[in-house]
């Protein structure tokens, strides 16, 4: 194992655990607000939890006894390293490339601030600019890059410094739809037998870069898993959001899936080994779902009456929500079904079209 | 006045008649010294032995105190601007006190600091030290008057740049103090250019601390400032021909700075 994390910000209501592998990267995905910030800043080093422990091939990063210090009595020890002796980079959504120096510059930064001798510094960051394929923007400063080309530099520069643990902080968001894909790439190639940390709100970097995938909510970390487990078996309603599919919670009842809202029921299926009344979880693409305006005559469909909340336009598709679900019809069917918000309609789909599963995670 | 740029600038033309007076106010006492200047004799007025004296006492003065000023300058800038404790805010308008307070009252403050019965004055004494009416007294006089000029300039320009470069620094490995050397002071140093020069001229321009604190001996502690205020009395064709040389001495220096602070933009 290569890092180790548990931490506690009580004022920000975070309070996680996870460990990443020799090599592994992690994906941390979550709403705003969710803590994701605050744990990277607690793994750099810029932020201090209020407990907890964490090691990066052997070294302790941190070790923040959680017992309150009482007043008499032997005091726990507290350990805190400092940023600069952690070996964790940290790239951010800005490139923040020191202004007063050269792409070359700022690559060798990392390695000049270790101790190594300007010429050979020089040298590690001519090579890690060919990683990037900046070559050619060596001798510029910041201010004559363009955002995709400064964060390029960016996870150069992170790279150069060698570090144990590399954290990615949102590294596509300020970037143009236009350059992502470039450099998605350009850190996929990189980040391959690397330990890293990535924050992202993006499935598609999530199956792209990550090995492992946290969904972090309230603090919390509400799932976990592959980028297929977590995104084909949502957990969260968070993780479905994402992956655009509709979340239903039912319970086992004998043979049958209970579903609220539901005018029937579903077979329990392969989930029999599930004890009855166990969690379950339902989800459907909302292209799968039909809307009729009546209860449809097929009783093989697991139907729904449901009142209409809002209709959204969305290109080539419309998609209809209800407080249950949302369906995508043609704008055809929308306009044939000419409904308003508060109309009732039936939302329907067949059996096979949902993926139920357990609400509860299996021991990975 | 059409603005120069063609843009529109929406400023009533009451207002640039006022700034105009405002503009007047201030060159037009500087143009009737220099229509007073006695330009015959002005080269050996300003070069008799008493007053290339005051002159050279007043560069070197004011250059120690702007290295002072620098020197505690910057970490009590750091601290202020980058850190956060008890305190902080009284200690801040402690800090920029002799910005507002009148001269001769820093100059009591400190001859009673750094006189022969002053509070460190004694035990200095007992060292052989005696600061009072000596040249380093002059330099402690300019460096208390320009200090809050250079931490001031410098605190608000930390609190712009932000942490968020240093941080970036501190995880790839840099230690605070190279950290601080190689991204903190390079990000501000414009800043800490003006402020140094803003330190200069006020060390060059001080009087009333000087005065109480260090008295006015030629060649010792009597800077270009007490020289001309000494030779107001008896010759006035001295005084106003060294307030000219001071007058582009700060000029020079001003616009000096200004050409460098760009340049490092």
């Amino acid at each position: 194992m290569s890092f180790h994390l548990r931490m506690l910000v009580a004022e920000r209501n975070v309070d996680v655990r996870f460990d990443v592998a020799d090599g592994e990267t992690v994906a941390i995905l979550g709403p705003n607000g969710a803590g994701k910030s605050t744990i990277v800043s607690a793994i750099a080093g810029l932020l201090r939890p209020d407990s907890g422990r964490s090691i990066l091939d052997g070294t302790v990063l941190f070790d923040l006894p959680d017992t309150p210090r009482t007043p008499r009595g032997p005091r726990t020890p507290t350990l805190w390293r400092a940023p600069h002796r952690r070996g964790v980079s940290l790239l951010a959504q800005e490139a923040l490339l020191f202004p007063h120096l050269t792409a070359r510059e700022n690559v060798a930064f990392g390695p000049r601030s270790a101790g190594i001798r300007p010429r050979q510094s020089r040298a590690i960051a001519t090579r890690w600019l060919e990683e990037v394929d900046a070559t050619g923007l060596a001798e510029r400063t910041p201010a004559e890059l363009s955002g995709g080309q400064a964060q390029r530099i960016a996870v150069a520069r992170a790279l150069a410094s060698d570090p144990g643990l590399l954290l990615l902080d949102e590294p596509m968001a300020a970037l143009d739809v236009s350059v992502a894909p470039a450099l998605r790439r350009m850190l996929r190639r990189v980040l391959a037998d690397r330990s890293a940390v990535i924050i992202t709100h993006d499935v598609l970097d999530a199956y792209t870069l990550a090995d492992r995938v946290i969904i972090l909510e309230g603090g919390r970390i509400v799932d976990e898993g592959t980028p297929a487990q977590v995104f084909d078996r949502p957990r969260s309603a968070f993780a479905a959001e994402l992956t655009g599919v509709n979340l239903l919670a039912g319970v086992r009842r004998g043979p049958h899936v209970v579903l609220p809202g539901a005018a029937t029921f579903l077979e329990i299926g392969d989930l029999a080994s599930e004890p009855d009344g166990a969690a379950l979880l339902l989800a459907i693409r909302p292209a799968d779902v039909s809307v009729s305006l009546d209860e449809p005559a097929d009783s093989s469909l697991v139907s729904f009456p449901v009142t209409m909340t809002d209709l959204e336009p969305r290109g080539d598709s419309v998609r209809i929500r209800s407080s249950l679900l949302a369906a995508d019809v043609t704008p055809k069917q929308a306009a044939e079904l000419d409904v308003a918000t508060g109309s009732a309609l039936w939302f329907s789909f067949p059996r096979e079209a949902a993926t139920l599963y357990a609400a509860t995670p299996p021991a990975r | 006045m059409p603005a120069a740029s063609g843009h529109y600038s929406g400023i009533p033309r009451w207002v640039i008649t006022i700034a105009a007076l405002g503009a007047a106010f201030v060159l037009l006492p500087l143009a009737a010294m220099v229509v007073r200047v006695n330009w015959a004799d002005f080269i050996p007025l300003i070069t008799s032995e008493s007053s290339t004296a005051a002159l050279l006492l007043s560069l070197r003065t004011s250059g120690s105190a702007t290295l002072l000023c620098i020197v505690f300058g910057v970490p009590l800038a750091l601290v202020l601007a980058r850190t956060t404790f008890w305190g902080q805010k009284i200690l801040r308008s402690l800090v920029l006190l002799p910005l507002v307070l009148p001269p001769v009252v820093g100059g009591i403050a400190l001859l009673y600091t750094f006189g022969r019965r002053g509070l460190l004055g004694q035990t200095l004494d007992v060292l052989g030290i005696e600061i009072a009416f000596s040249t380093t007294a002059v330099v402690l006089a300019q460096t208390f008057v320009a200090l809050p000029f250079l931490v001031l300039s410098l605190e608000g320009a930390l609190r712009t740049v932000g942490t968020r470069y240093e941080a970036i620094g501190a995880t790839l490995g840099a230690s605070p103090s190279t950290v601080l050397r190689r991204i903190t002071l390079p990000l501000v140093a414009p800043a800490l250019l003006s402020g140094a020069v803003l330190s200069f001229a006020r060390a060059l321009g001080e009087f009333g601390a000087t005065l109480t604190f260090a008295g006015s001996l030629q060649g010792t502690t009597r800077t270009l400032p007490l020289e001309i205020y000494l030779q107001r009395e008896t010759d006035p064709d001295t005084a106003v021909a060294l307030s000219l040389v001071l007058v582009v001495v700060a000029i020079v220096i001003v616009s000096l700075a200004h050409r460098a602070g760009e340049a490092a933009r």
